[in-house]
């Protein structure tokens, strides 16, 4: 799967596991932030995604301090799942 | 006019320390730990398993001769912790006079969780399946009423703050006189829901939990009931009951902020110390140890003691300070009464108890701990403090037996219908509106979910399913058109089995995929008071939040006990009602299992009204709509000793019903009502739990437009009946 297809799907994940009901794929910007201020998205809704990205993915995603940078963005979260998919 | 005190004579406690109160006590004095790993169901692939399980504890054996697959695991704790608390009080098993509260939140889940996990969506098979009838939330009370034949009964769900609330719900029975006595508690059974939520939220420590400690990483679960008997002064003394100690004080509301965080400024649990303190009619200075809430998560420790300091203010410094949890574990809807009951054996005793796992207290958390073992210290009064999920906090006051008495009668409030507001088979219909549901109706095609959540800000209202939708539009109108604001107000809804497709799909993905495939948001949302909770932070409610259930007669429940709280002063304002959407599980199998013999089909419906002092000055745009008069609760079995004055005009009355019994038939002839109209609701608003709530709205609608000048409401369940008049407002 490439970078872009990948990104695409990672934000309609969002939009669905996170019932955005206001908001569509389209609203997301690749490298704006995530959580906190802009989608108004919380800590609960990082434990939703980080379950829904490790089923739909395959990855695991670490429970430590690592995951708040993994989560950044969805170019980070892209970048990660490409990279653990990759690796040994 | 009442102002007798309230005497605790009796208490009952089953723990991971221990059956009885007095062993529980003890092994916590002596700084025992009940944690293990849980063996009452398969924990592989759990982030922890380690938990305060009552271990050896058999419902077979519990409930005696009793058919077992009757009873979950909480009703049996329940039972044991009841049957202790009656009789250290000195009680036979049916005293008169009795009122039963009980505090609960995962009731029958253990026990449904493989039916669950498996059910389709409908099986006529499964229609007679003995095990989902302890299902409900209100099956503890039911089981428990079998043996204790209560005159009023009450279950209160408001996550983990439920066994705190059915006690302060004694105090609303006691102080209005209602019953002299009340056996209330709380009761929660570990099951697999509550195991894996908690741990999907990253909630739990994986180690044994350590409250108010530098090192704490999290809540470790439990499991356990408790009951206290509460009585009026006079009822003790005159049966020469010993008293443990006196209940001064109680607070509850809501800080409508988040689901699972607790708001940060500490703001409401620090008023809610305060407010117990006030009724109590005492200072700071004259309170001597909190039994905190204590879970031992960072956000809840942190805040708590926050809140401790603000209400307590120099005090802080000097007030000792325990949590239980990190002995027994946190016990969800018992968790309230078990820690009100270890803090009425405090008083009595004259010991503290100690916080298990806290060894070098976090500089969040400077209090005045007690760690280790418990110790014998001079405590004239103690406060247990209770927060649930959803924001609702609750704070109980208890004083040793030598305390004065302090002079201050509360006035019994009357209660007036000042809004009222509906979502069903006519639309939405606001106010006197309401009084359409005089004509018969059929059910429209369209869902009432779609119609509740484009009343609703969609930023606002994420994940909320459609009972929650029901209640945050259905409980908005009602305010509205009372013209009152939320922060003014409490909220109480009932619910029959609140959300059955939810809670399938999370135990069905844990039965299937394990428990690192469970959804943690979700998890929240499962809760039977998710509904109210979540409804109460998108209103900004205020006041105490509350769920309750009696299968059919839910509405009636919600508003019964909005009434209770009301007029005994707990709340100013109460928005109650009830909603329930259309469930495939529980119009095909709980429904039938559990609900009475009624073979129609299954409608759905929201409706709320507010409730107030009659006595409260009206405010722009408020009309009352009503006053209520008589309300009664009766076992159906005991109807026949229940009276009700005659319609004064029975060509001017109108009796609405829910629920159809020869019994009622009997009443209302020997009242004198049978010559009034009869509607019969679920003709009008649907074949669901909550219809009781539509006969409230319409007697609302009628009467204020002067169509009539009394309603009799009539609602019910195989087992209870709730009969209210309701007159023109003055």
């Amino acid at each position: 799967m490439d970078r872009d297809t990948l990104k695409r799907e990672l934000k309609e994940l969002i939009v669905r596991e996170l019932d955005l009901r206001d908001r569509t794929e389209a609203d997301i910007v690749d490298d704006a932030p995530l959580f906190g201020e802009g989608l108004g998205l919380d800590s609960l809704d990082a434990l939703q995604l980080a379950v829904a990205v490790e089923e739909r993915f395959g990855i695991t995603i670490p429970e430590d301090e690592s995951a708040r940078a993994i989560f950044a963005s969805v170019s980070s979260l892209a970048d990660h799942i490409l990279g653990a998919r990759s690796g040994p | 006019m009442n102002d007798e005190r309230i005497a605790i004579t009796g208490v009952g406690i089953v723990s991971a320390l221990g059956v009885g109160a007095s062993r529980t006590f003890e092994r916590m004095v002596n700084g025992d730990r009940g944690f293990s790993e849980i063996s009452l169901f398969d924990t592989t692939g759990q982030r922890t398993a380690l938990a305060g399980e009552v271990r050896g504890f058999v419902v077979g054996e519990a409930v005696g001769g009793r058919d077992p697959s009757r009873w979950s695991r909480s009703d049996a704790l329940a039972l044991v912790a009841a049957r202790e608390a009656l009789s250290s009080a000195g009680l036979d098993e049916t005293p008169r006079s009795l009122g039963l509260a009980v505090g609960v939140t995962t009731g029958g889940m253990l026990e449904a969780e493989p039916w669950l996990a498996t059910l389709p969506e409908t099986r006529a098979a499964l229609r007679n399946e003995p095990r989902l009838v302890s299902y409900p939330l209100s099956s503890t009370v039911d089981r428990l009423a079998e043996l204790f034949h209560p005159a009023r009964t009450a279950t209160l769900c408001s996550a983990c703050s439920s066994g705190a609330n059915a006690i302060i719900h004694a105090a609303a029975w006691l102080g209005s006189g209602t019953v002299e006595r009340v056996l209330a508690g709380g009761t929660d059974a570990l099951c697999r829901l509550t195991v894996t939520g908690f741990n999907a939220l990253g909630a739990t420590d994986t180690a044994a939990c350590r409250p108010f400690d530098k090192t704490r990483a999290g809540l470790t679960l439990g499991e356990g009931a408790a009951f206290l008997v509460l009585e009026r002064e006079s009822a003790a003394r005159q049966r020469g009951a010993p008293v443990l100690a006196w209940f001064s004080g109680w607070a509850a509301g809501a800080e409508a902020h988040h689901i699972t965080h607790p708001e940060p400024s500490a703001r409401r649990p620090a008023e809610l110390l305060r407010e117990a303190m006030r009724r109590a009619k005492l200072e700071p200075r004259d309170v001597d140890y909190v039994n905190a809430h204590g879970t031992g998560t960072l956000p809840n420790d942190a805040v708590e003691t926050a809140a401790i300091v603000a209400a307590f203010g120099a005090d802080a410094a000097r007030v000792l300070v325990s949590s239980s949890k990190g002995q027994i574990g946190h016990t969800l809807g018992a968790a309230g009464a078990v820690e009100a009951a270890i803090t009425v054996l405090a008083l009595h005793r004259q010991i503290v108890p100690p916080t298990g796992g806290l060894v070098t207290p976090d500089e969040a958390c400077r209090l005045n701990h007690v760690a280790g073992r418990g110790r014998p210290e001079p405590l004239r009064a103690a406060v247990s403090s209770s927060f649930g999920f959803g924001g609702t906090g609750s704070v109980l006051l208890f004083e040793r037996t030598d305390a004065e008495p302090r002079a201050g009668a509360t006035p019994v409030v009357r209660v007036a219908v000042t809004g009222a507001a509906s979502v069903g088979v006519r639309g939405f219909l606001v106010g006197e509106d309401n009084a359409a549901y005089r004509e018969p109706a059929t059910q429209t095609v369209e869902p009432l979910e779609a119609r509740a959540k484009a009343l609703l800000d969609p930023a606002r209202s994420r994940r909320f399913d459609a009972q929650t939708s029901l209640v945050a539009a259905g409980a908005d109108a009602a305010l509205r058109s009372a013209a009152l604001g939320p922060e003014a107000a409490g909220l109480v809804a009932g619910t029959a089995f609140a959300n059955v497709e939810r809670t399938v799909a999370f135990v069905r993905t844990l039965a299937e995929k394990g428990p690192r495939r469970a959804p943690p948001a979700d998890f929240p949302h499962l809760v039977p008071s998710a509904a109210s909770g979540n409804a109460s932070i998108y209103l900004g409610i205020a006041g105490p939040v509350l769920t309750t259930s009696d299968r059919d007669a839910s509405a009636d429940a919600a508003l019964s006990i909005a009434c209770d709280w009301v007029a005994a002063g707990f709340a100013d304002a109460v928005v109650a009602g009830s909603a329930e959407p259309l469930d495939v599980y529980v119009r095909d199998v709980l429904g039938p299992v559990c609900g009475g013999a009624r073979g129609v089909a299954r409608g759905e419906g929201s409706s709320w009204v507010v409730l107030e002092s009659a006595a409260a000055p009206l405010r722009p745009g408020m009309k009352r709509l009503a006053e209520v008069r008589e309300r009664i609760q009766s076992s159906l079995a005991e109807l026949d000793r229940v009276a009700i004055d005659k319609p004064a005009r029975a060509e001017r009355a109108l009796v609405l019903c829910q629920w159809d019994a020869p019994q009622i038939d009997w009443f209302l002839a020997r009242s004198e009502w049978q010559s009034a109209s009869r509607l019969a609701m679920t003709e009008r608003a649907g074949a669901h739990d909550g219809v009781g709530g539509f006969a409230w709205v319409t007697a609302a609608g009628l009467l204020s437009s002067g169509k009539i000048d009394e309603a009799l409401i009539v609602g019910g369940n195989t087992e209870r009946v709730y009969v209210t008049r309701l007159v023109r407002a003055e």
